[in-house]
Protein backbone atom coordinates (compact mmCIF):
# COMPACT_ATOMS: atom_id res chain seq x y z
CA UNK A 1 0.00 0.00 0.00
CA UNK A 2 2.79 2.43 0.85
CA UNK A 3 4.50 1.64 -2.41
CA UNK A 4 1.28 2.22 -4.29
CA UNK A 5 0.77 5.53 -2.59
CA UNK A 6 4.31 6.55 -3.44
CA UNK A 7 3.80 5.47 -7.04
CA UNK A 8 0.55 7.39 -7.19
CA UNK A 9 2.23 10.56 -5.97
CA UNK A 10 5.03 10.11 -8.48
CA UNK A 11 2.80 9.42 -11.48
CA UNK A 12 -0.50 11.09 -11.06
CA UNK A 13 0.21 14.81 -10.58
CA UNK A 14 2.22 14.95 -13.81
CA UNK A 15 -0.25 12.81 -15.77
CA UNK A 16 -3.21 14.72 -14.41
CA UNK A 17 -1.52 17.88 -15.62
CA UNK A 18 -0.89 16.23 -19.00
CA UNK A 19 -4.58 15.37 -19.32
CA UNK A 20 -5.61 18.90 -18.41
CA UNK A 21 -3.07 20.31 -20.85
CA UNK A 22 -4.22 18.06 -23.71
CA UNK A 23 -7.89 18.69 -23.09
CA UNK A 24 -7.70 22.44 -22.70
CA UNK A 25 -5.28 23.17 -25.49
CA UNK A 26 -7.27 21.01 -27.90
CA UNK A 27 -10.52 22.58 -26.67
CA UNK A 28 -9.15 26.03 -27.47
CA UNK A 29 -8.02 24.94 -30.94
CA UNK A 30 -11.30 23.13 -31.53
CA UNK A 31 -13.20 26.25 -30.51
CA UNK A 32 -11.03 28.38 -32.80
CA UNK A 33 -11.98 26.12 -35.72
CA UNK A 34 -15.48 25.03 -34.66
CA UNK A 35 -16.90 28.41 -33.71
CA UNK A 36 -16.34 30.11 -37.08
CA UNK A 37 -17.33 26.89 -38.82
CA UNK A 38 -20.59 26.76 -36.86
CA UNK A 39 -21.29 30.41 -37.59
CA UNK A 40 -20.68 29.99 -41.31
CA UNK A 41 -22.74 26.82 -41.32
CA UNK A 42 -25.62 28.75 -39.76
CA UNK A 43 -25.61 31.93 -41.80
CA UNK A 44 -25.14 30.18 -45.16
CA UNK A 45 -28.16 27.98 -44.53
CA UNK A 46 -31.38 28.50 -46.46
CA UNK A 47 -33.31 31.54 -45.29
CA UNK A 48 -30.50 32.87 -43.14
CA UNK A 49 -28.59 36.12 -43.46
CA UNK A 50 -25.97 34.97 -46.01
CA UNK A 51 -27.62 32.15 -47.90
CA UNK A 52 -24.97 30.18 -49.86
CA UNK A 53 -26.21 26.65 -50.62
CA UNK A 54 -22.96 25.29 -52.12
CA UNK A 55 -20.71 26.44 -49.31
CA UNK A 56 -23.29 25.28 -46.80
CA UNK A 57 -23.51 21.80 -48.27
CA UNK A 58 -19.74 21.49 -48.47
CA UNK A 59 -19.28 22.45 -44.82
CA UNK A 60 -22.19 20.26 -43.85
CA UNK A 61 -20.45 17.29 -45.49
CA UNK A 62 -17.12 18.07 -43.81
CA UNK A 63 -18.72 18.32 -40.39
CA UNK A 64 -20.66 15.11 -40.89
CA UNK A 65 -17.61 13.20 -42.04
CA UNK A 66 -15.61 14.57 -39.12
CA UNK A 67 -18.26 13.50 -36.69
CA UNK A 68 -18.74 10.02 -38.10
CA UNK A 69 -15.18 8.86 -37.31
CA UNK A 70 -14.88 6.90 -34.07
CA UNK A 71 -12.11 8.60 -32.14
CA UNK A 72 -9.88 5.51 -31.97
CA UNK A 73 -9.85 5.25 -35.77
CA UNK A 74 -9.47 8.98 -36.31
CA UNK A 75 -6.42 8.98 -34.06
CA UNK A 76 -4.72 6.23 -36.05
CA UNK A 77 -5.78 7.65 -39.41
CA UNK A 78 -4.32 11.03 -38.49
CA UNK A 79 -0.87 9.71 -37.49
CA UNK A 80 0.85 10.96 -40.68
CA UNK A 81 -0.85 14.34 -40.38
CA UNK A 82 0.13 14.56 -36.70
CA UNK A 83 3.74 13.69 -37.54
CA UNK A 84 3.76 16.36 -40.19
CA UNK A 85 2.52 19.00 -37.78
CA UNK A 86 4.16 18.08 -34.45
CA UNK A 87 7.06 15.95 -35.68
CA UNK A 88 5.97 12.90 -33.72
CA UNK A 89 2.78 10.95 -33.16
CA UNK A 90 3.61 10.07 -29.56
CA UNK A 91 3.16 12.11 -26.40
CA UNK A 92 0.83 14.68 -25.06
CA UNK A 93 1.45 17.43 -27.56
CA UNK A 94 0.94 15.04 -30.45
CA UNK A 95 -2.42 13.98 -28.99
CA UNK A 96 -3.67 17.51 -29.31
CA UNK A 97 -3.92 17.14 -33.08
CA UNK A 98 -6.45 14.27 -33.23
CA UNK A 99 -8.30 15.66 -30.23
CA UNK A 100 -8.72 18.99 -31.99
CA UNK A 101 -9.81 17.36 -35.23
CA UNK A 102 -12.34 15.24 -33.35
CA UNK A 103 -13.80 18.08 -31.31
CA UNK A 104 -13.95 20.85 -33.93
CA UNK A 105 -16.87 19.46 -35.98
CA UNK A 106 -18.63 18.64 -32.74
CA UNK A 107 -18.33 22.24 -31.60
CA UNK A 108 -19.35 23.49 -35.02
CA UNK A 109 -22.56 21.51 -34.83
CA UNK A 110 -23.32 22.63 -31.31
CA UNK A 111 -22.67 26.26 -32.16
CA UNK A 112 -24.96 25.90 -35.17
CA UNK A 113 -27.70 24.44 -32.99
CA UNK A 114 -27.34 27.23 -30.45
CA UNK A 115 -27.40 29.94 -33.11
CA UNK A 116 -30.48 28.46 -34.76
CA UNK A 117 -32.39 28.73 -31.49
CA UNK A 118 -32.33 32.52 -31.76
CA UNK A 119 -35.74 33.93 -32.57
CA UNK A 120 -35.83 34.76 -36.30
CA UNK A 121 -37.81 37.92 -35.54
CA UNK A 122 -34.90 39.32 -33.55
CA UNK A 123 -32.60 38.87 -36.54
CA UNK A 124 -35.23 40.44 -38.76
CA UNK A 125 -35.39 43.41 -36.40
CA UNK A 126 -31.65 44.04 -36.42
CA UNK A 127 -31.54 43.66 -40.20
CA UNK A 128 -34.19 46.32 -40.71
CA UNK A 129 -32.23 48.54 -38.34
CA UNK A 130 -29.43 48.44 -40.90
CA UNK A 131 -26.92 46.06 -39.27
CA UNK A 132 -24.28 44.48 -41.48
CA UNK A 133 -23.44 40.78 -41.31
CA UNK A 134 -20.44 41.21 -39.00
CA UNK A 135 -22.52 43.29 -36.59
CA UNK A 136 -25.31 40.73 -36.62
CA UNK A 137 -22.87 37.92 -35.79
CA UNK A 138 -20.83 39.69 -33.13
CA UNK A 139 -23.40 41.98 -31.53
CA UNK A 140 -26.50 39.87 -31.83
CA UNK A 141 -26.12 36.17 -32.63
CA UNK A 142 -23.17 35.31 -30.39
CA UNK A 143 -24.31 37.29 -27.34
CA UNK A 144 -27.88 35.95 -27.69
CA UNK A 145 -26.66 32.36 -27.94
CA UNK A 146 -23.86 32.69 -25.39
CA UNK A 147 -25.35 30.58 -22.55
CA UNK A 148 -26.23 27.84 -25.00
CA UNK A 149 -22.78 27.95 -26.66
CA UNK A 150 -21.11 27.66 -23.26
CA UNK A 151 -23.30 24.69 -22.35
CA UNK A 152 -22.39 23.00 -25.64
CA UNK A 153 -18.70 23.70 -25.21
CA UNK A 154 -18.82 22.20 -21.72
CA UNK A 155 -20.19 18.97 -23.17
CA UNK A 156 -17.42 18.98 -25.76
CA UNK A 157 -14.71 19.48 -23.14
CA UNK A 158 -16.10 16.53 -21.17
CA UNK A 159 -16.07 14.44 -24.33
CA UNK A 160 -12.46 15.52 -24.82
CA UNK A 161 -11.55 14.21 -21.37
CA UNK A 162 -12.90 10.83 -22.47
CA UNK A 163 -11.06 11.01 -25.79
CA UNK A 164 -7.83 12.06 -24.09
CA UNK A 165 -7.96 8.92 -21.96
CA UNK A 166 -8.30 6.94 -25.16
CA UNK A 167 -5.32 8.76 -26.63
CA UNK A 168 -3.40 7.72 -23.54
CA UNK A 169 -4.00 4.09 -24.39
CA UNK A 170 -1.82 4.42 -27.46
CA UNK A 171 1.00 6.48 -26.03
CA UNK A 172 -0.64 9.84 -25.76
CA UNK A 173 0.23 10.36 -22.13
CA UNK A 174 -2.12 11.56 -19.41
CA UNK A 175 -4.35 9.63 -17.06
CA UNK A 176 -5.40 7.18 -19.77
CA UNK A 177 -1.82 6.00 -20.12
CA UNK A 178 -1.51 5.49 -16.35
CA UNK A 179 -4.71 3.47 -16.37
CA UNK A 180 -3.51 1.12 -19.12
CA UNK A 181 0.13 0.79 -18.04
CA UNK A 182 -0.26 0.46 -14.30
CA UNK A 183 -3.89 -0.29 -13.70
CA UNK A 184 -4.45 -2.79 -16.52
CA UNK A 185 -1.09 -4.23 -17.56
CA UNK A 186 0.28 -4.46 -14.02
CA UNK A 187 -3.03 -5.26 -12.31
CA UNK A 188 -2.63 -2.34 -9.94
CA UNK A 189 -6.20 -1.85 -8.77
CA UNK A 190 -5.28 0.99 -6.43
CA UNK A 191 -3.76 3.11 -9.19
CA UNK A 192 -6.71 2.23 -11.42
CA UNK A 193 -9.22 3.43 -8.84
CA UNK A 194 -7.35 6.65 -8.15
CA UNK A 195 -7.07 7.35 -11.88
CA UNK A 196 -10.78 6.82 -12.39
CA UNK A 197 -11.57 9.01 -9.39
CA UNK A 198 -9.38 11.79 -10.76
CA UNK A 199 -11.19 11.61 -14.11
CA UNK A 200 -14.54 11.74 -12.38
CA UNK A 201 -13.49 14.77 -10.34
CA UNK A 202 -12.14 16.46 -13.47
CA UNK A 203 -15.43 15.94 -15.29
CA UNK A 204 -17.39 17.21 -12.29
CA UNK A 205 -15.31 20.36 -12.07
CA UNK A 206 -15.66 21.11 -15.78
CA UNK A 207 -19.40 20.53 -15.67
CA UNK A 208 -19.76 22.67 -12.57
CA UNK A 209 -17.78 25.50 -14.15
CA UNK A 210 -19.79 25.34 -17.37
CA UNK A 211 -23.13 25.15 -15.60
CA UNK A 212 -22.45 27.97 -13.20
CA UNK A 213 -21.24 30.21 -16.03
CA UNK A 214 -24.39 29.46 -18.04
CA UNK A 215 -26.51 29.96 -14.97
CA UNK A 216 -24.88 33.28 -14.05
CA UNK A 217 -25.43 34.72 -17.51
CA UNK A 218 -29.02 33.51 -17.71
CA UNK A 219 -29.78 34.83 -14.27
CA UNK A 220 -28.37 38.21 -15.13
CA UNK A 221 -30.65 38.28 -18.15
CA UNK A 222 -33.59 37.31 -15.97
CA UNK A 223 -34.08 33.93 -17.62
CA UNK A 224 -34.56 31.18 -15.06
CA UNK A 225 -34.14 28.13 -17.29
CA UNK A 226 -31.36 27.82 -19.82
CA UNK B 1 -30.93 49.72 -54.34
CA UNK B 2 -27.44 48.59 -53.40
CA UNK B 3 -27.02 46.71 -50.14
CA UNK B 4 -25.04 49.52 -48.60
CA UNK B 5 -27.57 52.14 -49.63
CA UNK B 6 -30.36 49.95 -48.33
CA UNK B 7 -28.63 49.66 -44.96
CA UNK B 8 -28.11 53.41 -44.83
CA UNK B 9 -31.75 53.97 -45.74
CA UNK B 10 -32.91 51.54 -43.09
CA UNK B 11 -31.17 53.60 -40.45
CA UNK B 12 -33.47 56.49 -41.39
CA UNK B 13 -36.56 54.38 -40.83
CA UNK B 14 -37.46 53.29 -37.32
CA UNK B 15 -39.52 50.18 -36.85
CA UNK B 16 -41.39 48.59 -33.97
CA UNK B 17 -42.82 45.10 -33.95
CA UNK B 18 -45.71 43.08 -32.60
CA UNK B 19 -43.40 40.89 -30.53
CA UNK B 20 -41.02 43.75 -29.70
CA UNK B 21 -37.93 41.77 -30.83
CA UNK B 22 -35.61 43.13 -28.19
CA UNK B 23 -32.19 41.58 -27.66
CA UNK B 24 -32.38 39.34 -24.62
CA UNK B 25 -28.65 39.65 -24.12
CA UNK B 26 -28.84 43.40 -23.57
CA UNK B 27 -30.47 45.49 -20.88
CA UNK B 28 -32.88 48.32 -21.68
CA UNK B 29 -30.20 50.99 -22.11
CA UNK B 30 -28.04 48.76 -24.33
CA UNK B 31 -31.02 47.73 -26.44
CA UNK B 32 -31.79 51.37 -27.11
CA UNK B 33 -28.12 52.03 -27.84
CA UNK B 34 -27.91 49.24 -30.45
CA UNK B 35 -28.87 51.30 -33.53
CA UNK B 36 -26.49 54.04 -32.38
CA UNK B 37 -23.72 51.50 -31.92
CA UNK B 38 -24.06 50.11 -35.42
CA UNK B 39 -24.05 53.63 -36.84
CA UNK B 40 -20.74 54.38 -35.17
CA UNK B 41 -22.00 56.99 -32.72
CA UNK B 42 -19.49 57.76 -29.96
CA UNK B 43 -19.95 56.19 -26.51
CA UNK B 44 -20.66 59.54 -24.80
CA UNK B 45 -23.16 60.52 -27.45
CA UNK B 46 -24.83 57.11 -27.15
CA UNK B 47 -25.17 57.58 -23.41
CA UNK B 48 -26.63 61.05 -23.77
CA UNK B 49 -29.13 59.96 -26.42
CA UNK B 50 -30.18 56.87 -24.43
CA UNK B 51 -30.94 59.03 -21.37
CA UNK B 52 -33.00 61.35 -23.55
CA UNK B 53 -34.96 58.45 -25.05
CA UNK B 54 -35.52 56.75 -21.69
CA UNK B 55 -37.07 59.96 -20.48
CA UNK B 56 -39.22 60.29 -23.59
CA UNK B 57 -40.73 56.83 -23.20
CA UNK B 58 -40.91 57.03 -19.41
CA UNK B 59 -38.51 54.22 -18.53
CA UNK B 60 -35.84 56.11 -16.59
CA UNK B 61 -36.05 53.65 -13.71
CA UNK B 62 -35.68 50.55 -15.86
CA UNK B 63 -32.49 51.20 -17.79
CA UNK B 64 -30.64 48.27 -16.20
CA UNK B 65 -33.47 45.75 -16.57
CA UNK B 66 -33.36 42.95 -19.13
CA UNK B 67 -36.27 42.37 -21.55
CA UNK B 68 -37.45 39.25 -19.72
CA UNK B 69 -37.98 41.38 -16.61
CA UNK B 70 -40.30 43.84 -18.40
CA UNK B 71 -44.04 43.84 -19.08
CA UNK B 72 -45.34 43.92 -22.64
CA UNK B 73 -46.03 47.65 -22.51
CA UNK B 74 -42.56 48.35 -21.16
CA UNK B 75 -41.00 46.20 -23.86
CA UNK B 76 -42.82 48.16 -26.53
CA UNK B 77 -41.62 51.42 -24.96
CA UNK B 78 -38.07 50.12 -25.27
CA UNK B 79 -38.90 49.19 -28.86
CA UNK B 80 -40.12 52.72 -29.56
CA UNK B 81 -37.06 54.29 -27.93
CA UNK B 82 -34.79 52.01 -29.94
CA UNK B 83 -36.62 52.83 -33.16
CA UNK B 84 -36.27 56.56 -32.53
CA UNK B 85 -32.59 56.45 -31.57
CA UNK B 86 -31.24 57.41 -34.98
CA UNK B 87 -33.71 60.28 -35.50
CA UNK B 88 -35.75 58.49 -38.17
CA UNK B 89 -38.04 60.37 -40.50
CA UNK B 90 -40.57 57.58 -40.53
CA UNK B 91 -41.62 55.19 -37.78
CA UNK B 92 -43.08 51.92 -39.02
CA UNK B 93 -45.33 50.11 -36.55
CA UNK B 94 -45.99 46.54 -37.53
CA UNK B 95 -49.00 45.41 -35.48
CA UNK B 96 -47.28 47.15 -32.60
CA UNK B 97 -50.20 46.92 -30.21
CA UNK B 98 -51.70 43.59 -31.28
CA UNK B 99 -49.99 41.68 -28.47
CA UNK B 100 -50.97 44.17 -25.79
CA UNK B 101 -54.05 44.48 -23.58
CA UNK B 102 -56.48 47.38 -24.23
CA UNK B 103 -55.18 49.58 -21.43
CA UNK B 104 -51.55 49.17 -22.46
CA UNK B 105 -52.58 49.66 -26.08
CA UNK B 106 -54.02 53.07 -25.17
CA UNK B 107 -50.84 54.01 -23.33
CA UNK B 108 -48.63 53.01 -26.24
CA UNK B 109 -50.88 54.83 -28.70
CA UNK B 110 -50.76 58.04 -26.70
CA UNK B 111 -46.97 57.71 -26.61
CA UNK B 112 -46.95 57.30 -30.38
CA UNK B 113 -49.19 60.31 -30.78
CA UNK B 114 -46.81 62.30 -28.63
CA UNK B 115 -43.88 61.15 -30.76
CA UNK B 116 -45.73 62.16 -33.87
CA UNK B 117 -46.62 65.62 -32.60
CA UNK B 118 -43.52 66.47 -30.59
CA UNK B 119 -40.81 64.98 -32.76
CA UNK B 120 -42.64 65.46 -36.07
CA UNK B 121 -42.03 61.85 -37.02
CA UNK B 122 -44.38 60.36 -39.59
CA UNK B 123 -45.91 57.18 -38.24
CA UNK B 124 -47.03 54.39 -40.51
CA UNK B 125 -49.17 52.01 -38.52
CA UNK B 126 -50.06 48.57 -39.75
CA UNK B 127 -52.94 47.09 -37.81
CA UNK B 128 -56.14 45.11 -37.99
CA UNK B 129 -57.50 46.88 -34.92
CA UNK B 130 -59.94 49.53 -36.09
CA UNK B 131 -60.01 51.09 -32.62
CA UNK B 132 -56.33 51.88 -33.03
CA UNK B 133 -56.94 53.59 -36.37
CA UNK B 134 -59.80 55.61 -34.90
CA UNK B 135 -57.69 56.72 -31.98
CA UNK B 136 -54.57 58.03 -33.58
CA UNK B 137 -54.59 57.96 -37.37
CA UNK B 138 -55.11 60.85 -39.73
CA UNK B 139 -55.15 58.89 -42.94
CA UNK B 140 -56.01 55.30 -43.61
CA UNK B 141 -55.51 52.87 -46.47
CA UNK B 142 -57.21 49.49 -46.54
CA UNK B 143 -55.01 46.81 -48.02
CA UNK B 144 -56.31 43.51 -49.24
CA UNK B 145 -54.10 40.86 -50.81
CA UNK B 146 -51.28 43.34 -51.23
CA UNK B 147 -53.38 46.01 -52.94
CA UNK B 148 -54.76 49.24 -51.59
CA UNK B 149 -58.51 48.91 -52.04
CA UNK B 150 -59.52 52.11 -50.33
CA UNK B 151 -57.79 55.15 -48.93
CA UNK B 152 -58.52 58.57 -47.59
CA UNK B 153 -58.74 60.49 -44.35
CA UNK B 154 -59.90 58.41 -41.41
CA UNK B 155 -63.07 60.48 -41.14
CA UNK B 156 -63.91 59.97 -44.81
CA UNK B 157 -63.26 56.28 -44.86
CA UNK B 158 -64.86 55.45 -41.53
CA UNK B 159 -67.92 57.58 -42.13
CA UNK B 160 -68.46 56.32 -45.61
CA UNK B 161 -66.70 53.02 -46.31
CA UNK B 162 -67.01 51.98 -49.92
CA UNK B 163 -65.14 48.73 -50.33
CA UNK B 164 -66.64 45.53 -48.95
CA UNK B 165 -63.51 44.70 -46.96
CA UNK B 166 -63.58 48.10 -45.30
CA UNK B 167 -67.23 47.64 -44.42
CA UNK B 168 -66.55 44.23 -42.94
CA UNK B 169 -63.65 45.59 -40.92
CA UNK B 170 -65.74 48.40 -39.53
CA UNK B 171 -68.63 46.19 -38.58
CA UNK B 172 -67.26 45.03 -35.31
CA UNK B 173 -68.66 42.02 -33.54
CA UNK B 174 -70.74 44.00 -31.03
CA UNK B 175 -72.49 45.81 -33.87
CA UNK B 176 -73.60 42.73 -35.67
CA UNK B 177 -77.26 42.43 -36.51
CA UNK B 178 -78.78 39.07 -35.60
CA UNK B 179 -79.76 37.15 -38.74
CA UNK B 180 -83.44 36.84 -37.76
CA UNK B 181 -83.86 40.55 -38.50
CA UNK B 182 -83.24 39.96 -42.15
CA UNK B 183 -86.80 38.92 -42.94
CA UNK B 184 -87.85 37.93 -46.37
CA UNK B 185 -87.67 40.86 -48.72
CA UNK B 186 -90.86 42.81 -48.64
CA UNK B 187 -91.71 46.15 -50.19
CA UNK B 188 -93.37 47.15 -46.90
CA UNK B 189 -90.43 46.57 -44.58
CA UNK B 190 -86.94 47.82 -45.13
CA UNK B 191 -83.87 47.37 -42.98
CA UNK B 192 -81.68 50.45 -43.22
CA UNK B 193 -78.34 51.58 -41.90
CA UNK B 194 -78.14 55.36 -41.57
CA UNK B 195 -74.96 57.35 -41.10
CA UNK B 196 -75.02 60.77 -39.48
CA UNK B 197 -71.97 62.88 -39.97
CA UNK B 198 -71.18 66.05 -38.10
CA UNK B 199 -74.21 68.37 -37.80
CA UNK B 200 -76.79 65.86 -38.94
CA UNK B 201 -76.28 63.96 -35.72
CA UNK B 202 -77.98 66.80 -33.85
CA UNK B 203 -81.25 66.75 -35.84
CA UNK B 204 -84.15 64.50 -34.79
CA UNK B 205 -84.42 63.02 -38.25
CA UNK B 206 -86.19 59.83 -37.28
CA UNK B 207 -89.06 61.52 -35.49
CA UNK B 208 -89.48 63.91 -38.44
CA UNK B 209 -89.59 60.90 -40.69
CA UNK B 210 -92.31 59.21 -38.68
CA UNK B 211 -94.41 62.34 -38.37
CA UNK B 212 -94.07 63.56 -41.94
CA UNK B 213 -94.56 60.28 -43.75
CA UNK B 214 -96.83 57.43 -42.96
CA UNK B 215 -94.10 55.09 -41.76
CA UNK B 216 -93.09 53.36 -38.56
CA UNK B 217 -89.49 53.29 -37.52
CA UNK B 218 -88.16 50.61 -35.25
CA UNK B 219 -84.66 51.35 -33.94
CA UNK B 220 -82.59 48.21 -33.70
CA UNK B 221 -79.10 49.44 -33.08
CA UNK B 222 -77.28 52.72 -32.70
CA UNK B 223 -73.84 53.95 -31.81
CA UNK B 224 -71.48 56.87 -32.21
CA UNK B 225 -67.88 56.55 -33.37
CA UNK B 226 -65.53 59.24 -32.26
CA UNK B 227 -62.83 59.81 -34.86
CA UNK B 228 -60.29 62.15 -33.33
CA UNK B 229 -62.30 65.40 -33.37
CA UNK B 230 -65.19 64.22 -35.51
CA UNK B 231 -68.17 62.04 -34.68
CA UNK B 232 -70.10 59.66 -36.86
CA UNK B 233 -73.40 58.24 -35.70
CA UNK B 234 -74.78 55.00 -37.03
CA UNK B 235 -78.37 53.84 -36.68
CA UNK B 236 -79.89 50.61 -37.85
CA UNK B 237 -83.66 50.91 -38.23
CA UNK B 238 -86.56 48.98 -39.61
CA UNK B 239 -88.86 51.14 -41.70
CA UNK B 240 -92.40 49.91 -42.20
CA UNK B 241 -95.08 51.43 -44.38
CA UNK B 242 -96.59 51.45 -47.85
CA UNK B 243 -94.04 51.31 -50.70
CA UNK B 244 -94.87 54.88 -51.63
CA UNK B 245 -94.42 56.35 -48.19
CA UNK B 246 -91.16 54.44 -47.79
CA UNK B 247 -89.98 55.91 -51.06
CA UNK B 248 -90.84 59.40 -49.89
CA UNK B 249 -89.13 58.77 -46.60
CA UNK B 250 -85.96 57.70 -48.38
CA UNK B 251 -85.87 60.76 -50.59
CA UNK B 252 -86.30 62.87 -47.47
CA UNK B 253 -83.18 61.24 -46.06
CA UNK B 254 -81.30 62.08 -49.22
CA UNK B 255 -82.45 65.67 -48.93
CA UNK B 256 -81.04 65.79 -45.42
CA UNK B 257 -77.72 64.41 -46.72
CA UNK B 258 -77.94 61.34 -44.59
CA UNK B 259 -76.24 58.32 -46.06
CA UNK B 260 -78.38 55.26 -45.94
CA UNK B 261 -77.85 51.76 -47.04
CA UNK B 262 -80.35 48.97 -47.35
CA UNK B 263 -79.32 45.86 -45.53
CA UNK B 264 -79.97 42.42 -46.85
CA UNK B 265 -79.39 39.11 -45.15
Amino acid sequence: MDNNLKLAFELLPLQLWNTIYMVFVSAIFALAIGLPLGIILTITDKGHIKEKPHLHNLLEAIVNIGRSFPFAILMVALIPFTRWIVGTSLGTTASIVPLTVAAAPFIARQVEMSLKEIDKHILEAVIVMGSNTWQIITKVMLPEALPSVIAGTTTTVINLIGYSAMAGLVGGGGLGQVAIQYGYNRFNTFIMIITVLLLIILVQIVQWLGSSLTHTISKKRGISHA
Amino acid sequence: MQKKELRAFRKKVGMIFQHFNLLNSRNVADNIAYPLEISGVSKEEQKRRVEELLKLVGLEGKKGAYPSQLSGGEKQRVGIARALANHPEVLLCDEATSALDPKTTREILSLLKQVNQKLRVTIVLITHEMEVVKQICNKVAVIEKGRIVEEGSVVEVFADPRHLTTKQFLQSASHEIPPEFFKEASPRIKLLRLRFKGKASAEPVISHLVRKFDVDANILLGWIDRLQTFSVGTLVIELEGSPDSIKNALSYLEQKHIDYEELHG
